[in-house]
């Protein structure tokens, strides 16, 4: 027993050994972080005394994160990341005098140390919250008080400690939905709403004694009328069917004022877009300014008789009131931007009280169509000592983005939240430089006679010499150069050096589409973006419930001079129809009649995917399939080809809504495609709903078709590259389960061949529950759950094999393939709860695979597939040693030299993305979500290139000396020789 | 030369020769001063053909087979240190099974020299049985090879020739968008 434990022990550690960790000076060598916040939902500029306004500002986000980010190099100061969904939404962020106050999931009212962002202290709202919970905040003067509404009552916590000083239950809370929370001098005043019918006003005082409740009559009020508090004490809604606002002043709650805009001489096209805000383009002024287009902003400021219009600004997208404060009086002024030309942005001033421009602050901005329209404008001002006056303004895009402006209209710097919605990652090979594809053309062809080849050869070694020169020259004249026109050119030139392959083919170009519907292609080496794309049509397809972005390489680098070509496919926001974007991956610009917002296809896509073989211009087809079945290509020329590999084409969908899936084929007739259906499986949508859909990777190489046995005969992998991994999960319906145990969750995977319908594999785990990650690779596939038995992680992995003989060596049909192949199945125990999981893909597929895991502890960890083998024996014998299989124990180690991301832990991971360098040992691995990290893993050790530490020199000297010694020792022997002869 | 000569006319020395003598001397003389020791014969023994050949060539066909046998007789040691050497794939199994495969081979290739000497009436039996000998050494030496799992007989040693399948067919698809 000692012994084979021993063994074991022993055979683990080799394996281990196989995991290459990280060398401290290796840090950041060759991998890379990016952190995001996400897209910007508040904002707050630091106000600490003493130490100068703005040095941070403080945001909460749409993905559930509240930040400090610092003004002077967009770095994050702190960052605080809540869970997932709906139970660590951000609700309100609060800040004045320096406290900072976050409502988090609706029920958690937490004190932030706004320098360090540690808690202070945390309020845990007692009973059911399902509708919102908003705060305000007192200043420290009166009292220092946090008044938090719930859908019960109204709380007085302190802000010191946050005990609870009182609280106020609300009345009608079966109808009533209390959304707002106002304040005065010495009045907290709560309002709700009964949807069609009316509002009440509760006026308490700080110390949460009822003064008064009135109500106020407003059928026109709907759930989806938009209202928002304005000068602290007003409610200032906009009903859409009649286009009028109404306020509400919470002092003298009597009735609404209705103001209609075109009364005041606004006119415009369109009714007020939805997205209008106004609580933080408003702090601490009179007037709002209000939101009424994408590009028409108007100035109101409540007055007791209604709305008046203080300033209407047509073609402006964002803007900002400012209260700036002289010496004793203190004024409001208004900024605000507008989109002068397609690249740029014109900031203009105005003095709300007179409507006077102020031209000291109009600034021209550069500001790249990429960022689609500016949304909002934050920022502050302040009068220098010499009189004038200066800003920093926070500007945040449509794209997401955040960019800080200086007074001298520099960009100071950007960032690209965009980033965080990443949906779907390709890398491209960057193209090889201009002599190296000559060098291949001239390989390459085959039809060539040895004097065209001599040609060939002679002018690509004399454009060789000439661009040799051309270097030579430009290093002399560099230096006759202006600074500043060499610097620019220096980074051109960066730029250009920086676009060619490396060696390895290490260096590649990132393209990443996200849901902001922007486009970024991005270097593998820096993670710098180096060209970007909006589109402000495209949204994502929605999909099993997970938003969705196609994105395909139709073309490739290497097929020069036709350009590299890839596709992004989306819905169009408007229609509803697919929206499509072809781009050169690698510089960025647009295909050809491709306009810069893409195209919108003239139908529904159901289904769209890449085929799987190159035309005659070696481009790869998009092929879509429509609502009506009827079958289109991008782009349409593609349909002469198709037309010879239509009979080997098939279309499958799955749809979670009727839990059924279809199988086509394609069919031609009058010139045009159209898909007819040949088979369908019913997934019983009554039972389950189909979660996931996962097929193969089509780039990759299998390099060994079966796998050696201990005594040493082969056993076949089933190698059918048609199969799809099909999740299914559902409730059980048993009554007794269900009484006893509460839902019994279940989920079922199943193995589909898609070109005939047929389910080769069928597994069914009961009291299990998703999330449920699966990997699917060659004949193996690897997934995960949570056993609600055990309350525990466990993985399973299965393999697939044809048996000892191959049915067919040289080609693979799915029509008459072996129809059951031979599953071997085995599950672990996984320790830690897992967020996704995918597989490492190397150039010919002769590396050992490892399974790349997120973890939801913010770790990205590597674990050799062999571990995840299910041939592991549980008794090892001389056979299962021979074949090298690891001895079975249920236990998945987490060693922590696997985690690859070491101590950058990266948040609320969404996908990982691995894709093949030049060399055979080496995975690129790109991990998004809220953070993109980029390193490369060497699954079986980097054992094609010679190790950094490579004792060159010793080895060099080494057998210089040796060569030295045997010459001398030689001429030595024969003088001996020589000598001995004499005597 | 001359000098060793003047050292050997020493005074001891006895000429049984006659080099130095007259020629007249050189002839050795048979004496009758000295008689003839026991078991001396003068007269020439007259030996019959037949009778001396006879053991001549039992000689010669028993070296003979002493080289034909010769690899033969090594097989039981082989098998010997091939049973002590084991099956594992280490420097002195694979130094053994060397040693095994090469003299055979070397055998092989001086055989035309081995095959010279061996006459005699059996020598064609005696070449083919040290044929033979060398044979089964050689076919020893590739059973051990097979035995440590040197040899590309199973199907897995040709696995790495075996291309990818073909695709004839292309599906394409996924959950509805």
């Amino acid at each position: 027993m000692a012994a084979r434990d021993f063994v074991r022990g022993f055979l683990i550690f080799a394996r281990l050994c196989f995991v290459l960790s990280l060398y401290e000076d290796q840090i950041g060598k060759f991998d890379w972080r990016q952190q995001y916040v996400g897209k910007v939902e508040n904002l707050y500029w630091e106000q600490s005394p003493g130490l100068g306004m703005g040095k941070k500002i403080f945001v909460s986000t749409e993905k559930n994160v509240l930040a400090a980010i610092n003004t002077h190099n967009a770095s994050i100061a702190w960052r605080k990341v809540f869970e997932e969904g709906a139970r660590g939404k951000v609700d309100q962020l609060l800040y004045n005098d320096d406290a900072l106050v976050t409502v988090i999931g609706g029920r958690r009212i937490i004190r932030w140390d706004s320098t360090s962002g540690n808690l202070i202290w945390e309020f845990f709202l007692p009973g059911n919250t399902d509708k919102p919970t908003t705060a305000t905040l007192t200043d420290k003067t009166r009292g220092g008080q946090v008044f938090v509404l719930s859908s019960e009552g109204l709380y007085g916590l302190s802000m010191s400690d946050g005990s609870q000083k009182w609280r106020v239950p609300l009345s009608d809370i079966a109808t009533m939905n209390y959304q707002y929370v106002l304040q005065s001098e010495e009045t907290v005043y709560v309002i709700g709403i009964h949807f069609g019918s009316h509002v009440s006003v509760m006026a308490t005082d700080f110390e949460g004694t009822v003064i008064s409740t009135k109500m106020v009559t407003a059928a026109w009020i709907r759930e989806n009328t938009k209202c928002d508090i304005v000068k602290h004490t007003n409610l200032l809604c906009y009903d859409q069917e009649t286009d009028v606002f109404y306020l509400l002043k919470a002092t003298r709650p009597d009735k609404f004022i209705p103001t209609s805009l075109q009364d005041q001489g606004v006119t415009r096209d369109s009714p007020v877009t939805t997205d209008w805000r106004s609580s933080v383009t408003s702090l601490g002024t009179d007037s709002v300014v209000v939101r009424l287009d994408a590009d028409h902003l108007a100035v109101l400021q409540p007055t007791d008789h209604g709305l008046l219009l203080k300033k209407d600004l047509p073609k402006f997208s964002a803007g900002l009131i400012i209260r700036l404060d002289d010496k004793d009086t203190h004024r409001d002024v208004l900024l605000a931007v507008q989109k002068v030309n397609p690249e740029e942005l014109m900031l203009k001033g105005f003095e709300l009280d007179t409507g006077k421009e102020i031209p000291d602050l109009n600034q021209n901005i550069n500001f790249p169509c990429s960022h689609g329209l500016p949304v909002e404008l934050t920022g502050i001002l302040a009068r220098k000592k010499d009189g004038q006056l200066v800003y920093k303004v926070i500007i945040l895009s449509q794209d997401y983005s955040i960019q800080l402006i200086h007074k001298s209209g520099n960009v100071a710097w950007k960032r690209e939240e965009a980033l965080a919605y990443t949906l779907t990652v390709e890398m491209v090979d960057l193209p090889v430089s201009e002599n190296q594809a000559k060098f291949e053309d001239e390989f390459g062809s085959q039809e060539d006679n040895i004097l065209t080849m001599f040609t060939k050869r002679l002018k690509t070694q004399i454009s060789q010499l000439k661009t040799f020169f051309e270097w030579k020259i430009q290093q002399l004249q560099g230096h006759r150069h202006h600074p500043l026109t060499l610097k620019k050119i220096d980074e051109d030139e960066e730029e250009e050096e920086e676009l060619l392959r490396d060696e390895f083919n290490l260096h590649k170009m990132i393209v990443i589409a996200t849901a902001a519907g922007k486009v970024f292609g991005m270097s593998s080496r820096t993670g710098h973006i180096l060209w970007q794309h909006y589109l402000p049509d495209l949204s994502p397809f929605r999909s099993l419930g997970k938003d969705k972005l196609l994105l395909y390489i139709q073309r490739g680098t290497s097929h020069f001079p036709h350009p590299p070509q890839g596709v992004v496919i989306g819905r169009n926001k408007i229609s509803g129809h697919g929206h499509l974007f072809a781009f050169n991956p690698i510089t960025g610009q647009l295909v050809k009649d491709m306009p810069s917002g893409g195209v919108t296809l003239k139908y529904i896509v159901k289904q769209a995917f890449l085929l799987g073989e190159i035309d005659e211009q070696f481009l790869k087809g998009v092929v879509f399939l429509d609502d009506q079945d009827q079958v289109h290509t991008y782009p349409e020329s593609i349909q002469e080809h198709l037309k010879n590999v239509l009979s080997s084409l098939y279309i499958y969908t799955c749809d979670d809504e009727t839990g059924l899936m279809k199988g086509y084929t394609v069919f031609r007739r009058e010139n045009k495609l159209y898909a007819d259906q040949v088979w369908s499986i019913n997934l019983q949508k009554k039972q389950q709903t189909i979660t996931q859909v996962i097929p193969k990777r089509t780039n990759e190489h299998v390099h060994s078709q079966g796998r050696v046995l201990g005594d040493r005969t082969v056993l076949y992998k089933y190698l059918n590259p048609n199969v799809v991994v099909v999740i299914t999960e559902g409730e059980e319906t048993g009554s007794q389960a269900q009484t006893q145990k509460g839902p019994m969750n279940f989920f079922n995977l199943y193995v589909i061949d898609t070109v005939i319908g047929h389910v080769i594999f069928h597994a069914n785990h009961r009291r299990t529950k998703g999330p449920i990650s699966v990997v699917h690779s060659e004949n193996w596939i690897v997934y995960s759950y949570y056993s609600d038995k055990q309350r525990r992680y466990e993985m399973a992995s299965l393999e697939m094999y044809e048996g000892n003989e191959q049915s067919n060596a040289t080609a693979f049909s799915s029509f008459v393939a072996p129809k059951q192949p031979f599953v071997m199945s085995l599950a672990f125990i996984f320790p830690l709860p897992i967020s996704t999981m995918t597989t490492t893909i190397t150039e010919k597929g002769i590396t050992n695979k490892d399974v790349i895991i997120a973890l939801k502890t913010g770790a990205l960890f590597t674990l050799p597939k062999a571990f995840l083998d299910p041939r592991r024996p549980p008794t090892p014998t001389q056979e299962t040693m021979e074949e090298g299989t690891i001895p079975y124990s249920p236990d998945l180690p987490v060693n922590t030299e696997g985690i690859i991301n070491y101590n950058q832990t990266l948040s609320n991971i969404q996908g990982i993305y691995t894709a093949p360098a030049g060399l055979e040992s080496t995975s690129l691995v790109l991990a998004y979500g809220l953070d993109i990290f980029h390193t490369r893993v060497e699954p079986s050790k980097m054992f094609d290139v010679l190790k950094e530490d490579f004792e060159h020199w010793i080895i060099a000297s080494v057998l210089a000396i040796m060569f030295l010694l045997s010459f001398v020792t030689q001429k030595l022997a024969a003088r001996k020789a020589l000598n001995r002869a004499w005597k | 030369m001359s000098k060793a000569k003047d050292i050997r006319r020493h005074k001891w020395t006895i000429d049984f020769t006659g080099v130095y003598r007259s020629k007249s001397e050189k002839q050795l003389v048979p004496s009758e001063r000295y008689v003839a020791p026991y078991g001396y014969s003068d007269s020439q023994v007259s030996q019959g053909e037949h009778a001396s050949k006879e053991p001549d060539s039992a000689i010669i066909a028993k070296k003979s087979w002493d080289i034909a046998l010769g690899p033969l007789k090594q097989i039981p040691m082989n098998l010997f240190i091939m049973w002590m050497a084991g099956n594992s794939i280490s420097i002195f199994p694979i130094m053994m099974v060397g040693m095994m495969f090469f003299r055979p081979i070397q055998a092989f290739i001086a055989i035309q020299n081995t095959f010279k000497m061996i006459e005699g009436g059996q020598a064609p039996l005696q070449k083919f049985v040290y044929l033979l000998g060398n044979l089964i050494c050689l076919a020893i030496a590739v059973y051990k090879c097979h035995v440590m799992g040197l040899l590309p007989t199973t199907s897995s040693d040709w696995l790495a020739f075996v291309m990818p399948q073909k695709r004839l067919e292309w599906s394409g698809g996924g959950a509805v968008l």
